[in-house]
């Protein structure tokens, strides 16, 4: 090989060379330039994980802010809630007592109310004949206020109860002709006395049973027809109207209810005062109650007695042209237990007039720790021929009866010092002897527990002081035959 | 393609024939690198087959056999640089297998602008395998001469059939078959 070639080979080598040496030279600064990056990289990492990590701990410690002060939030709610417990077993407490101070000025409340409207009966009879006309008139006024104090109290009552919630239901299969026909015998009276014409109207096709409460039922109804003949003028129309109508929820309709209907002619209600008269104490505006008495219960405690038998009360008026009040009851009314279907009635019918025969000297042993009460009812019993002996106490009645096994009947107080009606009754029904006397029991509560306690004990029957006299007589005739 | 190929190419040049030799193919090429290879660059692939064509020309050998020659010296320059890559590997066929995912894999790390060839190995049985040669460039006869250089490496008796799947030799497929 010549040295030209040699040359050409030694330049091509250097220039190879030179080549790889560029090369390299740009690798070393590539790599430099990423260990560089990579270890600002590494660093910013380092940064971030700091960060991080400073995060994470202010995190952590917010979350262990958040769950001292949920905790403290939790102790602090259970504290409320002890409290508000605490406060409700007050509440409680409180309303039991208000309840039981209830029942017990209604006590005291109907025994003298007893003994004054008795006693006001019989004078206003004057059957020794020696009162005037005037004298028997204001002893008559005596007893109908007597009268409508006991309505007042029982409203009250009513109320009180409504408001606590207590006001109870006790459906049962009841007749229908026993609701009208109690309505009929209470206002027929009325009618004649204000001059004021009252129909009552039975629509063909009504069940002869239905099932609702007896006395809710006949209170409400007694409520609307004391209004209507309340704002009836003399010459005017009260009618009460009873079908099946289609119950309805809103919008939609369902099976048939029982509706009754009080409809008059008197002063009516303006549209605006419709909602109004529901309310508690209030009347349709401040002059009617001038001129119309009342205390303005009686139309909230039906409409709140009608939702507790799952109905209504509505009303359609317009003033000047006559008022009417709906009863609306569930299609449940309608529907009654088959056992029930029976024509036995515990209904007893109350005579219009006293024309039957006096008793012939059947021996009473009349129980009341209150004199007043045992003279007004030994006054009246004796005046129908009965032979009445008293005791003061339970013991005292046990004790009469050991001398007297013959007695026919024992009217018993329920509510006396000591021993009460109840615990008498048990001693004496422990007693072949008395196993079958007859015990009508006759008490100033309206608890339906205390009926339910006392027939559980041996009672035969069971009356509400004040009682009537006619409807106290008409219930010793069914026990004692005249 | 990487410089590698071409300072090896001109080192079995040299050694095989001459200095002169070399100098005159170069020469003769007119190779738009000048010629002046160096491990570290990466040159066109054309320049391999210039140089081979000059060779053949001045030699008188046929480019097909000298390629494969090259192909085998190849091998050979590789087992003695990577010794790595033949630990724990004891024969053609897993050697061969080896070379897609994981010797072309570390070429790829290395030189992330390298485009290695794509080879698919599928075992027949215990003593045949398939090998699917796919590159852009037209190889396939220098990667004949590589298998021959393994089954040497790895003292063998390598039956090798070459299916070329098109003209310009970028795709071939070959049957192995060892025999005692």
């Amino acid at each position: 090989m010549d040295a030209e070639a040699w040359q050409k080979r030694f330049e091509r080598e250097k220039k190879a060379r030179i080549q790889a040496e560029k090369i390299a030279e740009e690798k070393t600064r590539e790599i430099y330039y990423r260990n560089q990056e990579l270890q600002a990289l590494a660093q910013s990492l380092e940064v971030q994980v700091k960060e991080r990590t400073a995060q994470l701990e202010a995190n952590n410690q917010r979350l262990l802010e958040s769950r001292n002060t949920l905790r403290s939030q939790q102790k602090a709610s259970q504290e409320i809630n002890q409290r508000l417990q605490d406060k409700a077993a007050e509440l409680e407490k409180v309303s039991q007592h208000k309840s039981q101070f209830l029942a017990n000025v209604s006590h005291e409340l109907r025994t003298p109310l007893n003994s004054l409207m008795i006693l006001a009966s019989i004078l206003a009879d004057n059957q020794e004949g020696n009162l005037s006309a005037e004298q028997v008139h204001s002893v008559q006024i005596i007893f109908n206020s007597a009268n409508e104090l006991l309505e007042i109290i029982e409203d009250i009552l009513d109320m009180s109860k409504a408001e606590a919630g207590e006001l109870n239901i006790y459906q049962e299969d009841i007749l229908l002709g026993d609701i009208w026909r109690s309505m009929s015998d209470q206002f027929m009276p009325i009618s004649k006395e204000r001059g004021v014409d009252f129909e009552i109207i039975c629509a063909p096709n009504l069940p002869q049973w239905i099932h609702s409460d007896r006395k809710r039922l006949k209170q409400v109804l007694k409520n609307l027809l004391a209004n209507a003949f309340k704002f009836t003028p003399e010459g005017g129309v009260v009618r009460l109207l009873i079908d099946k109508e289609a119950w309805h929820l809103g919008e939609e309709y369902s099976s048939e209810g029982l509706v009754f209907q009080v409809v008059d002619n008197g002063v009516g209600i303006a549209r605006d005062k419709h909602e109004t008269v529901f309310q508690m104490f209030r009347q349709a505006d401040g002059s009617t109650s001038r001129k119309y008495a009342g205390t303005g219960l009686g139309l909230s405690i039906s409409r709140k007695l009608a939702r507790l038998l799952g109905g209504d009360l509505t009303l359609v008026s317009e003033e000047g042209s006559g008022a009417t009040f709906s009863l609306l009851l569930p299609p449940l009314t309608l529907v009654t237990t088959v056992e029930s279907q029976s024509t036995d009635s515990e209904f007893i019918l109350v005579s219009d007039e006293d024309n039957t025969e006096p008793f012939d000297g059947q021996q009473v042993l009349l129980v009341d720790d209150d004199l007043r009460n045992s003279f007004a009812l030994s006054h009246l019993l004796q005046g129908h021929g009965l032979q009445v002996h008293l005791a003061e106490s339970g013991q005292q009645a046990l004790d009469f009866l050991e001398d007297h096994k013959q007695i026919d009947l024992l009217i018993l107080d329920l509510m006396m010092p000591a021993m009460d009606g109840c615990e008498v009754l048990k001693l004496i029904r422990s007693r072949v002897e008395f196993r079958l006397m007859p015990v009508l029991m006759l008490t100033a509560s309206t608890s339906r527990e205390d009926e339910i306690r006392c027939r559980a004990a041996g009672a035969d029957d069971f009356l509400h002081k004040p009682v009537e006299i006619q409807v106290l007589m008409d219930h010793i005739r069914n026990w004692i035959a005249g | 393609m990487k410089g590698i190929i071409f300072t090896e190419l001109m080192e079995m040049v040299e050694t095989r024939f001459s200095v002169e030799v070399a100098e005159q193919i170069i020469s003769a090429a007119q190779l738009p690198s000048g010629g002046s290879y160096t491990s570290l660059g990466t040159y066109s692939h054309d320049e391999v087959l210039q140089l081979v064509t000059q060779l053949s020309n001045h030699t008188g050998i046929h480019g097909t056999d000298l390629q494969l020659a090259f192909g085998e010296y190849l091998f050979g320059r590789f087992s003695a640089v990577h010794p790595e890559f033949f630990v724990d590997v004891s024969g053609s066929f897993e050697f061969l297998a080896k070379v897609q995912d994981y010797i072309h894999m570390e070429v790829r790390k290395l030189y992330p602008d390298a485009t290695p060839p794509k080879l698919v190995c599928t075992r027949i049985d215990e003593r045949q395998m398939q090998l699917h040669y796919q590159s852009h460039r037209p190889f396939a006869v220098v990667a004949h001469g590589l298998i021959i250089g393994t089954g040497k490496h790895y003292s063998e008796n390598l039956a090798i059939d070459v299916q070329l799947l098109n003209d310009d030799g970028t795709e071939a497929l070959f049957h192995l078959e060892q025999s005692d």
